[in-house]
């Protein structure tokens, strides 16, 4: 192989998570230590070189970087303070932006020099909507009720809009990292396996990888290997499942809406869909909680956070904590509080969903593909013995 | 006994006195009573007990005596290792006997052969006392000036420690100009914490320090064109441009330093191929005139590929590690980062060796975005369309790979300038019939077959020793030193080795090392005017005295001292040189006509200690077993494990030489044809990886075996009953068993068929 390190990538990727790349020196204990990584080929230890000599194709067309879940057990017992799991999540924050549709939007997440244009376009275009006629509605200030405030089918109209256009760039995105990874290639699949030359291995079918995939997701079996940030588990289960049953009560109020023609969506604490939402709002605000908590008192732990992984986690934040507050004003009859809230929180919904395909909200997506191509190509291994130890006394 | 001998024992009367410690378990482990009768009856010498005998008033009881007449003190106590200060009586010969550590903590309290041990030790003790002297120091008027040879950074560093101490400096160096290497450097790589930054070399400073210094006179393009005599007596002639000038030296400090290996035999990685492959020094020097560039476009280099351990760690060229060169790489891996920010710099390395702090210079470097490092086999060097392509494979990126670079840099190793030297102590071993030296042997070679091979030899001492003109050096050319504990000692008495001479090192170390060895000169002045020996007996008043009327010229002491001491008449006679004598003894081993001898150490003395010990006439009483051993590391072993309460057979006498050098074979005679069963050597680790404090006074030993077995074999008796082991200090709790491996092999030949005799 010819070598031509590129120095602006490895400059990037100290600047997108990875500042203690250079400081490896390729002893491979994070290999050994990590909990994920395959006995074949394991990493982060050659993903630490190839970032370390600039090798972006490398690193670009390497699905093993998704395998890493960032548990940190790398980097607390590095020798040398390199922090490999923090490197990997720099490369993962490069691919968001590589592989973005456009590329422009992608490389607004690269730097929080960016942030303004970044807070500015959504603000923008929600001022737009508002604009046009009949969205901006003289709110009833006896009862908070948010459909006499701003039409609601307006925001449905603006959310599907921005939901097509999210879902297009996505399958742009996808279909370019599916390619990077050779997934094209799928009846006799190959995987890089350096020295060792090449293995062929045959795919079971998309479907039945899928399927595992999602499993493996669904479980959160990986995460649960983690042992130094074991906490990253509960968290991420949290604010997981917590997203899905907001996702299903959103999905609720809809049914509400149009298959029930409740109109004023002002649902007592006691209905079905409301209660699916709120204790959907705890398990994120409490997972995204414990994952600032331990972000900011034990970082050196735990990992000092990306911008990325900030900006992500701070959105979501803002979506739960104004959309809690909302609900709360509304009970209390605070219209004057709850109506600039409700402004707020649409604009932090409508950022997170915006943004989706260009920020950390993307690595669902990577994440998912890179497991399939790990459930096809073996990269995923099957749990270690301790975990189906730890698994059966629970059970 | 010689007339001489009787005359000297006639000078002075000997008053005797015993004294016994009771403290430290001695006085109840043993029947003191009994102790006392044995040097009563059997030697008319009278004893006192005390039972704290190292405390004030112990002391004081034996500076009393002192006062009241007693020239002869013996002290049944601890170890001569501990309490030597408290016992310290100038003027009256103190002798210790070792009941605390070597009788009763590793044996059996109030036991039958416990007690035999201890009478045995009170005998030999006494018989050592009886054949003591008082060492008449051998004192000249000596010059207190130093020699440094060698103008770099380790010279002048050495020149002006000395200088600044008060002495008198003479410097030599052979180019015209001071400076050396470091004269040539761009940079240096740091030498203090954050160990961050290069630093420009200092040498211009060390220079004007070194001019403007009234006690240093420096010679430049000048050389040693000889030196003879001894140390604190040396006459040095050196060359200036045709010119001699004699000048009288005290001790000497060689800094002749290094040079690069030689690239042009490197041709497989390019060099001499291709004008873009250059060695380090190269490099060095380019920085130096302010750019890097390309040499066969003269223009900048932007891509520059290092190749680490370029013929070194390689049994083709220099088979060892320079030690210097990955912060040498690193450190001009900075040159080409800081010429150009977009320029990239390749390290392709075996292992990066950065000591100590250095890891703070290596870690610094790799911070460098573009600065790239792997591990690596270089493959091929060669050009492709007007740039150079170094092929490297086992890399650690998991593939073989191709860097395009404009400029190839070798890091290539150092040459200690003693290397000539040691290819003729190969050629001299060839001579010799002899091949590589197995790692049992060490680089000794026979001088006549040395000078033979020495032919045109230019040196950088040019001593007029019998044993050949330089420093003896080690298997790579390197200056041969106690290379653990005294690194500047060479194989010459006050002559110490320096920087690189002596072992690859960088500046830092150099200018540490420059300072070591500057104060051990100066040292060596001082003890040497006193009449005292250096290292390791420092302080040592006594030195070999030769009784040459009965000299065969058999030319074994000249040959085998280790520290050339010895030179020689026309005839073969030795030609003591005191001052040169490091007081070991070796060559009293050596003589088969026993006419060399201390005051305080001769062959008849170990011999009459050997005919002291009592060998009972039936075997059932126990047999009987003597460990000769070394003074320096065995026996302070032995005294480890009596501490650590490791005990052996109580059969066993200790009897401490000052070197396994100095073991004459006559004493096996003595031992063995009075019944005793068999007899022990333990010394030093000797061949390659030697510990001898005397370079190779164990290994002699070792090869004296031949000469033990003639002897055995003329009494009939088995070659087995001698052995030599060697015991690293550190391997003291494998005491207890090497005794009883021996002394099982000595019950499977059976009982000394002399007892009785």
């Amino acid at each position: 192989m010819k070598v031509e390190p590129d120095v602006n990538f490895v400059n990037d990727l100290l600047k997108m998570g990875g500042a203690s790349l250079k400081k490896c020196f390729q002893c491979a204990t994070c290999s050994v230590v990590c909990p994920l990584s395959p006995d074949d080929n394991p990493f982060p230890r050659k993903e630490m070189i190839w970032a370390q000599w600039g090798l972006k194709d490398k690193l670009l067309k390497d699905p093993d970087i998704w395998l890493c879940h960032q548990c940190n057990d790398c980097s607390v017992y590095c020798p040398r303070g390199a922090k490999p799991g923090e490197v990997l999540n720099a490369v993962r924050n490069y691919i968001f932006y590589e592989f973005s549709t456009p590329k422009f939007i992608g490389k607004l997440f690269t730097s929080p020099m960016y942030l303004p244009i970044v807070l500015l376009i959504p603000l923008v275009l929600m001022f737009a909507v508002l604009q046009i006629p009949g969205v901006l509605k003289t709110p009833d200030m006896e009862h908070v009720i948010f459909g006499s405030f701003i039409n609601d089918l307006a925001i449905e109209v603006a959310g599907l809009t921005a939901g097509a256009y999210v879902i297009l760039v996505a399958l742009i995105s996808f279909y370019k990292y599916w390619k990077a990874i050779g997934m094209s290639q799928d009846l006799a699949f190959e995987v890089e396996r350096g020295v060792e030359g090449k293995t062929e291995q045959k795919t079971k079918g998309f479907l039945t990888e899928l399927w595992e995939a999602l499993l493996e997701i669904i479980k959160h079996s990986r995460f649960k290997e983690c042992t130094t940030n074991s906490y990253r588990y509960w968290a991420h289960l949290g604010a997981f499942y917590g997203f899905i049953l907001l996702a299903i009560s959103t999905a609720g109020a809809t049914i509400y809406m149009h298959g029930l023609g409740i109109h004023e969506l002002a649902l007592p604490i006691y209905d079905p869909v409301k209660i699916l939402g709120n204790l959907g709002f705890l398990l994120v605000f409490v997972g995204v909680s414990w994952i600032y908590y331990a972000r900011l008192s034990r970082s050196d732990v735990a990992g000092s956070p990306s911008y990325q992984d900030w900006f992500f986690i701070t959105d979501l934040y803002l979506v739960v904590i104004t959309g809690i507050l909302m609900e709360a004003s509304r009970f209390a009859g605070a219209a004057s509080i709850a109506y600039p809230l409700y402004l707020a929180h649409l604009y932090f919904v409508f950022m997170l969903l915006v943004y989706a395909p260009y920020s950390k909200f993307a690595h669902l997506m990577y994440r998912g593909l890179a497991y399939v191509w790990a459930k096809r190509t073996g990269r995923m291994p099957e749990l270690t013995q301790e975990t189906v130890q730890v698994q059966a006394t629970e059970a | 006994m010689t007339d001489g001998e009787a005359e000297k024992a006639e000078k002075v009367e000997k008053k005797y006195m015993l004294y016994i410690c009771t403290g430290c378990e001695i006085g109840k482990s043993l029947d003191i009573d009994k102790l006392k009768e044995v040097a009563d009856e059997e030697f008319s010498v009278e004893s006192k007990t005390h039972e704290f005998l190292c405390g004030p008033e112990g002391v004081e009881l034996i500076k009393k005596d002192i006062e009241e007449g007693v020239n002869t003190v013996i002290i049944a106590a601890c170890s001569p290792r501990v309490n030597f200060d408290t016992f310290n009586f100038p003027d009256v010969i103190v002798e210790r006997i070792n009941l605390r550590e070597h009788v009763v903590w590793s044996h059996k309290p109030n036991d039958k052969d416990t007690q035999m041990l201890a009478e045995d030790y009170i005998r030999m003790g006494i018989v050592k006392a009886q054949k003591t002297e008082l060492p008449e120091p051998y004192k000249e008027e000596i010059t207190k000036s130093v020699l440094v040879i060698g103008g770099g950074v380790t010279g002048l560093t050495a020149a002006l420690e000395a200088a600044k101490a008060g002495y008198d400096v003479y410097l030599v160096e052979k180019e015209p100009e001071l400076g050396g290497w470091v004269k040539k450097f761009a940079w240096l790589t740091p030498d203090k914490p954050p160990f961050r930054d290069l630093r420009k070399p200092d040498i211009d400073e060390k220079i004007k320090a070194v001019m403007e210094d009234e006690r240093i006179k420096v010679f430049t393009s000048s050389y040693v064109e000889k030196i003879s005599g001894q140390p604190g007596l040396f006459d040095v002639v050196i060359s200036k441009n045709g010119t001699q000038e004699e000048i009288k030296i005290g001790s000497i400090v060689v800094a002749a330093g290094w040079e690069p290996y030689d690239a042009t035999k490197l041709e497989h990685l390019g060099y001499g191929k291709y004008p873009d492959v250059i060695t380090n020094v190269q490099m060095e020097e380019m920085a130096a005139n302010g750019k890097i560039v390309v040499p066969s476009t003269g223009e900048e280099a932007k891509s520059v590929v290092f190749i680490q351990c370029a013929g070194q760690r390689d049994p083709e060229h220099l088979p060892y590690c320079s030690g210097i060169c990955c912060m040498v790489s690193l450190k001009q891996a900075l040159y080409v980062r800081n010429q150009n920010p977009d320029a990239k710099a390749f390290i392709i390395y075996k292992d990066i060796r950065t000591p100590g702090k250095y890891e703070d210079f290596y870690k610094r470097v790799q911070e460098d975005p573009g600065v790239f490092l792997t591990k690596g086999e270089i493959k091929g060097v060669n050009k492709t369309n007007g740039k150079m392509v170094v092929e490297v494979a086992d890399t650690l990126l998991g593939e073989d790979i191709e860097i395009e670079a404009d400029l190839v840099v070798l890091a290539t190793g150092m040459v200690p300038r003693l290397y000539e030297y040691q290819k003729r102590y190969f050629k001299a071993r060839e001579l010799m019939g002899l091949g590589e030296p197995t790692p049992e042997e060490s680089m000794m070679v026979a001088s006549d077959k040395l000078w033979e091979a020495l032919e045109d030899y230019k040196g950088i001492l040019n001593l007029q020793y019998r044993q050949g003109p330089d420093l003896p050096p080690l298997k790579y050319g390197f200056s041969d030193s106690n290379f653990i504990c005294f690194p500047y000692e060479s194989g010459r008495t006050a002559i110490y080795a320096a920087g690189p001479i002596r072992q690859p090192m960088g500046v830092a170390e150099s200018e540490y090392d420059a300072t070591g060895a500057a104060l051990k000169a100066v040292q060596a002045l001082e003890l040497i005017g006193n009449g005292a020996a250096t290292f390791p007996r420092v302080g040592d008043l006594s030195y070999p005295e030769f009784f040459l009327q009965r000299c065969t010229q058999c030319k074994r002491c000249t040959e085998e001292c280790p520290f050339g001491a010895l030179d020689e008449d026309e005839k073969g006679t030795p030609l003591p040189n005191p001052n040169r004598c490091r007081r070991c003894g070796v060559c009293m081993g050596a003589c088969p006509e026993r006419i060399i001898s201390f005051k305080n150490y001769s062959v008849d003395m170990i011999g009459s200690m050997v005919k002291s010990i009592y060998v009972p006439e039936d075997e059932d009483e126990g047999l009987r077993f003597i460990a000769f051993v070394c003074e320096n590391d065995a026996y302070p072993a032995f005294d480890m494990a009596a501490l650590n309460k490791l005990e052996w057979d109580p059969n066993v006498r200790i009897i401490p030489l000052r070197c396994l050098g100095s073991f004459n074979v006559v004493w096996v005679a003595d031992a063995l044809s009075r019944g005793i069963d068999g007899a022990i050597l333990i010394g030093c680790k000797y061949g390659e990886d030697y510990q001898c404090h005397f370079l190779r006074g164990s290994e002699l030993a070792n090869r004296r075996m031949e000469n033990v077995k003639e002897t055995l074999e003329r009494l009939a008796l088995e070659p087995e009953r001698v052995k030599v082991v060697q015991l690293p200090i550190s391997d003291y709790d494998k005491i207890p068993q090497i005794i009883q491996e021996f002394i099982e092999e000595i019950e499977e030949i059976g009982a000394n068929p002399y007892k009785g005799f």
